[in-house]
């Protein structure tokens, strides 16, 4: 059996919540590939990813589906290329407490601008119970500036509802007005 | 005596160490009164003056254990009195008048502390910047009280009822709400959020997610509450031919919605905090923190009878907020923090609850129309097919009868989605301004089995 196609990416900047959000929906104990994080990240929080983390859902007997969440630093981009091959669409985790969430929003955008464009985004705000600002509403204009056209939700990475409700609406923006239920 | 010059220091803070309810407080409160003497840092290492949830057992470990050694200005939020050198104690609920009081104190001491505190090196600086944002607040503050505006007019009754003077019965108001709440509601909304610290405490100890949970009301239903909730949200009405006559499946909009859209508006225009006043009830509008205070819970019968009561000619008068009526609320909010609401989750919930399912008279069911965005689905309250409703019309321009024949769902729940989505500004009219999505044609086309069945796996669990 393939694994084509069964490929969801969360992406964002370190802490946003990818490592998390994929520990929330995974049937699996998350892999992540560890590695020592530079000074640089380490200053924001502890334990960070440079490296991969990896989950699964397990969809009856045999079939499953991959969650991939990308090294958190940029010097790993070379990557993400490799990692969006066959992948179904993106989940971009933008952590409204950082300096410059909307720069954020726009590199992730950029970075992965080629399979946002022929698969689909779903942009998911976290840290909102913490920092009100920006708001919901400041990203839609934020990414109709960018001309790209994606749900944004506030979530909290460690909500599962939260992040099941980010893939349903990229499923559904997929294959929309499909009798998919 | 300090000389009063030196104690506009700009107080550091991170808020790390406090729970849910006390950090709603104070984000509000940073964000009006506080928020030329404030300003929030991410860590406790970078804050010049630490704020400690006393009550809260892992923040009073970590203050015990680290925190007291690094030898900064505390502030002391706890139910019972803290007798600590260094600390200033603020006793719970918080008021804005002893958050003042306490950062005046706390200014003073890092300016007395100077000399031998290597953090307030930076204080000189500090406190240029501080004197030049307290003239600019001194400023804005007369201003603001020189702004109370009066609200647009939108219906000719409206007009003809004087502005109704500002007096302080608020309190009065939220305390009967929350002395008629039933046993029943009570414990729901102490579920939902914590209502005494007892609670708050207990909540937080058992889980640290707890903590940072959001103060969003998360209410619990069981399938037959959430059909009847589901019937107040979008109504029982049947479909209708669309070529039949459209009287039956329309409404106005209700006062208190197009009233509630005006204060938004206004809210946004100016960013700063609008009193939408009506005999029952105040609504505060607060987009710096983009949020709405509501003493009657939006679950409750009686919203739905304040909603439906609601008309021109008793209240509905608006203003912005004054300084006065800053302070009042931040009390409020510190005693009822459920009070809160996200801003679009308020207007969401509101519009639904008013059309109950029938379509505003402005909107033309049968005209194609677009979704410019989603709606943050995961902080509005669901009803049924609202995700596939979302992804269809945000694929392509319909109309409300062409989205509800092409999913095959009853048209009430597609006029829901049309009057709340409106209500949030989510949808366009004129397809000409919509932003297109740069699309590339899709490599694969949408495996829709496999949609299935991951779907069908996140929804069920
Ligand atoms: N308060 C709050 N914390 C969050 C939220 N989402 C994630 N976190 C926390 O943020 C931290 C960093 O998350 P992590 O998954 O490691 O981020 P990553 O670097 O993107 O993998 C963890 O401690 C999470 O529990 C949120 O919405 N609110
Ligand atoms: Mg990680």
């Amino acid at each position: 059996m393939s694994t084509d196609n069964k490929k969801i990416i969360f992406t964002g900047p370190v802490g946003a919540g990818k490592t998390t959000a994929i520990r929330s929906i995974s049937d699996i104990d998350i892999v992540t590939t560890d590695e020592q994080a530079s000074d640089m990240a380490k200053a924001k929080k502890p334990a960070t990813t440079v490296a991969m983390d990896y989950g699964m859902i397990r969809l009856g007997e045999n079939e499953r589906v991959h969650l991939y969440g990308t090294p958190g630093q940029e010097r790993f981009n070379f990557m993400w290329d490799i990692l969006t091959q066959g992948g179904i669409g993106l989940v971009l985790l933008i952590d409204n407490s950082r300096k410059d969430p909307q720069q954020d929003l726009k590199f992730y955008t950029q970075a992965f601008s080629e399979f946002i464009a022929a698969q689909q985004l779903v942009v998911g705000v976290t840290r909102m119970d913490t920092h009100r600002t920006p708001n919901v509403n400041d990203y839609r204009n934020w990414l109709d500036q960018l001309r790209i056209k994606a749900p944004v939700f506030e979530v909290d990475a460690r909500q599962r509802d939260d992040v099941s409700l980010l893939i349903q609406a990229m499923l559904m923006s997929l294959a929309p007005g499909a009798e998919i239920l | 005596m300090i000389d009063k010059s030196n104690q506009n220091i700009t107080l550091r803070v991170c808020l790390e160490d406090v729970g849910t309810h006390n950090k709603a407080v104070l984000d509000f409160f940073f964000a009006k009164l506080g928020q030329h003497t404030f300003s929030r840092v991410d860590t406790q290492e970078e804050a010049n003056v630490l704020i400690i949830d006393y009550d809260y057992p892992p923040a009073r470990h970590r203050y015990e254990e680290e925190y007291q050694q690094w030898n900064k200005p505390t502030i002391v939020l706890s139910i019972s009195p803290v007798e600590l050198e260094g600390v200033v104690w603020l006793s719970k609920p918080l008021t804005s008048r002893a958050l003042l009081d306490a950062a005046g104190d706390v200014q003073s001491e890092l300016v007395a502390g100077s000399s031998d505190k290597p953090e307030s090196r930076k204080a000189p600086a500090d406190a240029a910047e501080a004197q030049a944002l307290h003239q600019r607040a001194k400023a804005e503050e007369t201003a603001q009280r020189e702004a109370l505006l009066q609200r647009p007019e939108i219906k000719p009754a409206a007009a003809a009822v004087p502005n109704i003077p500002l007096v302080p019965a608020l309190t009065e108001s939220v305390d009967q709400s929350v002395e008629d709440k039933k046993p029943a509601e009570q414990s729901e909304q102490s579920e939902q959020s914590e209502q005494s610290e007892q609670s708050e405490q207990s909540e937080q100890s058992e889980q640290s997610t707890a903590a940072a949970a959001p103060p969003i009301a998360q209410v619990v239903l069981t399938d037959e509450e959430l059909e009847a909730r589901w019937q107040q949200l979008c109504g029982t009405q049947q479909d209708i031919d669309p070529k039949a006559d459209l009287s039956e499946i329309q409404a106005e909009d209700g006062f208190f919605l197009s009233s509630l859209k005006d204060a938004v508006r206004l809210a946004r225009q100016c960013q700063q905090g609008v009193l939408l006043n009506f005999p029952d009830t105040r609504i505060y509008v607060l987009p710096e923190i983009h949020r709405v205070f509501c003493a009657i819970p939006t679950h409750s019968p009686e919203f739905i009878d304040f909603i439906k009561s609601c008309s021109a000619a008793d209240g509905g008068k608006m203003h912005i907020l004054s300084t006065k009526e800053i302070h009042e609320l931040n009390d409020m909010i510190a005693q009822q923090t459920s009070a809160l609401y996200d801003l679009e989750s308020f207007v969401w919930t509101s519009s639904l609850l008013s059309a109950e399912g029938k379509l505003s008279r402005a909107l033309d069911p049968s005209k194609p129309v677009d979704l410019r965005h989603w709606p943050s689905l995961t902080r509005l309250e669901r009803f049924p097919h609202v995700m596939p409703v979302a992804a269809l019309w945000s694929a392509d321009s319909l109309s409300a009868f062409d989205v509800a024949r092409s999913l095959n769902i009853p048209q009430r729940y597609v006029f829901s989605f049309y009057n709340a989505a409106s209500a949030l500004g989510l949808i366009e009219q004129d397809s000409d301004k919509l932003i297109k999505k740069q699309s590339t044609s899709r490599t694969t086309e949408a495996p829709r089995g496999l949609f299935s069945r991951l779907l069908k796996r996140l929804i069920g669990g």
